[in-house]
């Protein structure tokens, strides 16, 4: 077994870093690639960080998995509702646990849907925290306070910031961009020195960490970092834009540089992003088009959106947007790019009849299909996956009823608009099917690119077999064996294991399911009769 | 944490010893004016100094402990559609025993 380390580069792309590695920014992981394999790697069905990020720590698909979104949406009677998902819905085991019950010790920083931490064989600091949460956040309950003594810590500059961070990757004031990009450089620092802690203090068989600031510079950044766009950069303040983001980058290749050399030479180093990235410059308010379109009516009241913004502010609920009475369609969130259709099983009620949700379904899509946008008639929606054919699996149901995959990969918005079709007053980035997978170290072969993509499902088998552990025979992806060499195979073939286990929360459940209650109340019935009769009572 | 879910029926006093417990935890380390000890009549948001992010992490607490994922919190939040500006722990409490027993 060689120690295993995990890099995750939250929305990390070849098209950005591959110029950024030509320019000299990013020295390190040009060498690396150089002396290891790259390729490209497939996200999940909807590229978004919470589904794509545990698919790639599970091995399962979001179907199976249960994570589609930031939140998850409960299908109520009245009309659906929505809040924040945690890892309690996440339904597979995850590579921290399928490590930790094999006497491998694990550190996990800063992944998304990790709170409220598993009890793990080694340490979580969740992602995706706001800071007043952290302290009770992090496993072991210790670690806190350890944290707390290192040189410089600062919760606030560490955590997720949730309005802050939204309400920025839609809209940011030209003002806000260099504070915005010197945030994420602290925090990635944040973040770097508590990895660079536990790595000294508590070296671990599996250290895993995501710098998620690539995601949010490139979101709201793009146009400072697209090859293709430099030749709009004009002005001095956008030459420093461009030069503060590759600060960002020049600091995150010395991480990586450092964290690969506290992992020592014999280690292997895995680089990984949840989903790719590219330009967008348009947007369709998806619930406008649905409110012409008669398939939802706004409350009295909702107003127009602001320039640019996807969502509400604050943490409203977007299920208050619509009349109920009148909707059986809408898109609750904007990460999604989900529609959910709102059945009834009571032709009394409001919402479409199970028995008219096929038909239902297909008249949307195909209707969704058929927009265009009026200044090029070209088709704004590309594709409209079911959920069968993007979330297929055992929580299928609880995934959005369609998934659109706009023209230009945007996300959509579930405001309220003068027009569904807008363009954006300048190109900001989003999220594409195609990330990255840079692998090196110990047994990985050299100098290799793979023309075709590997999938986000592949990763978990590649570092448990790097763990020296057997693959469980229910994961969904496949043993890459052309990443490693020939030699290492043959010295310690991939062994297939047993399925992995329920996360503990589902087992308790099913465990309690399991008791039937005739056979819970017979038992009852037994002790209480034994009692009586050391009592004395019965005979 | 471990959930509590079980088939008894809680009490609405056992619900706000177990609201209070839940708070105390959350806020423990809080930066805030207020020293007083949470009673049912304390505020969430003057008193305490929730966001609206609180808040949502107070659901995910709540949502945990009784083992419930289908409590319809913006009948709390926004009765009639329109969101309340501040929320006494009396109001959560009655919420839940309202919907717990459901």
């Amino acid at each position: 077994m060689s120690r295993t380390v995990l890099v995750g580069l939250d929305g990390a792309t070849f098209s950005i870093l591959d110029p950024l590695m030509e320019e000299g920014v990013m020295p390190f992981l040009k060498e690396f690639i150089k002396r290891g394999v790259r390729s490209n790697l497939l996200s999940t069905a909807q590229p978004l960080t919470p589904p794509a990020w545990t698919s790639l720590t599970t091995g399962r698909s979001p179907g199976n998995h249960n994570i589609f979104d930031f939140v998850r949406v409960e299908r109520g009677k009245e009309h659906p509702t929505y809040t924040l998902a945690t890892s309690g819905d996440v339904q597979c085991e995850t590579i921290w646990s399928i490590a930790g019950r094999q006497n491998r010790k694990v550190i996990s920083l800063n992944f998304p849907i990790s709170f409220p931490p598993e009890k793990i064989n080694g340490s979580i600091v969740p992602g995706f925290v706001p800071w007043r949460h952290l302290s009770r956040a992090v496993h072991p309950p210790e670690l806190y306070q350890k944290l707390k003594t290192l040189p410089g810590f600062d919760p606030q500059a560490l955590a997720f910031e949730w309005e802050a961070e939204t309400k920025a990757i839609q809209a940011l004031p030209d003002q806000d961009y260099e504070e915005w990009i010197k945030f994420h450089i602290r925090r990635e620092q944040q973040w770097f020195e508590i990895v660079r802690y536990l790595m000294t203090s508590e070296p671990s068989d599996l250290t895993a960490i995501i710098f998620d600031g690539v995601d949010k510079l490139q979101h709201v950044c793009w146009r400072f970092l697209d090859p293709n766009l430099q030749k709009s950069l004009t002005t001095e303040w956008e030459r420093k834009i461009r030069a503060l983001c590759h600060d960002y980058f020049r600091q995150l290749d010395g991480f990586i540089a450092e964290i690969a050399r506290l992992a020592g030479p014999d280690a292997r180093l895995f680089m990984a992003s949840d989903h790719g990235f590219g330009p967008t410059d348009q947007i369709f308010y998806v619930n406008t088009w649905l409110g012409q379109h008669g398939y939802l009516a706004w409350q009295e009241g909702v107003e127009m959106a602001e320039e640019g913004r996807l969502t509400t502010e604050g943490h409203k609920s977007h299920v208050l947007l619509f009349d109920w009475s009148r909707t059986t369609a809408c898109a609750l969130t904007a990460s999604s790019n989900g529609i959910y259709i709102h059945t009834t099983e009571d032709r009394t009620r409001p919402g479409v009849p199970l028995a008219e949700y096929e038909a239902f379904r297909q008249r949307l899509k195909e209707s969704l299909l058929a927009f265009t946008d009026p200044s090029t008639h070209e088709p704004v929606v590309t594709r409209a996956m079911t959920r069968e054919e993007a979330f297929p699996g055992e929580y299928m149901e609880r995934a959005p009823d369609l998934t659109l995959v706009l023209r230009d990969h945007g996300f959509i918005s579930v405001l309220n608009a003068e027009e569904p079709f807008k363009w954006r007053p300048w190109i900001i980035g989003t999220h594409m099917p195609l990330g990255i997978f840079i692998a090196g170290g110990e047994g990985i072969r050299r100098g290799l690119s793979l023309s075709d993509p590997l999938s986000i499902l592949d990763v978990t088998p590649a570092m448990l077999y790097s763990l020296g552990l057997p693959i469980p025979e229910d994961l969904e992806g496949r043993f890459a064996f052309e990443i490693f060499e020939p030699s290492l195979m043959a010295h310690s073939p991939p062994l297939k294991g047993e399925p992995t286990l329920l996360p503990a929360p589902r087992r308790a459940t099913e465990s309690h399911q399991e008791e039937k209650p005739g056979e819970m109340e017979a038992e009852q019935e037994d002790r209480i009769f034994e009692r009586l009769k050391a009592l004395g009572y019965i005979e | 944490m471990e959930a509590v879910k079980t088939n008894n029926v809680p009490g609405r006093q056992s619900i706000l010893a177990t609201f209070i417990e839940i708070l105390s935890e959350m806020t423990s380390d809080w930066d805030k004016d207020f020293s007083g000890e949470i009673n049912a009549e304390t505020l969430l948001v003057a008193q305490l100094g929730f966001t609206s992010m609180d808040l949502v992490m107070l659901v995910v607490e709540i949502q945990q402990r009784y083992g419930r994922q289908d409590l319809p919190f913006e009948n709390l939040f926004a009765p009639n559609g329109k969101y309340v500006s501040d929320l006494r722990v009396a109001d959560v409490v009655n919420f839940l025993y309202r919907h717990l027993n459901r």
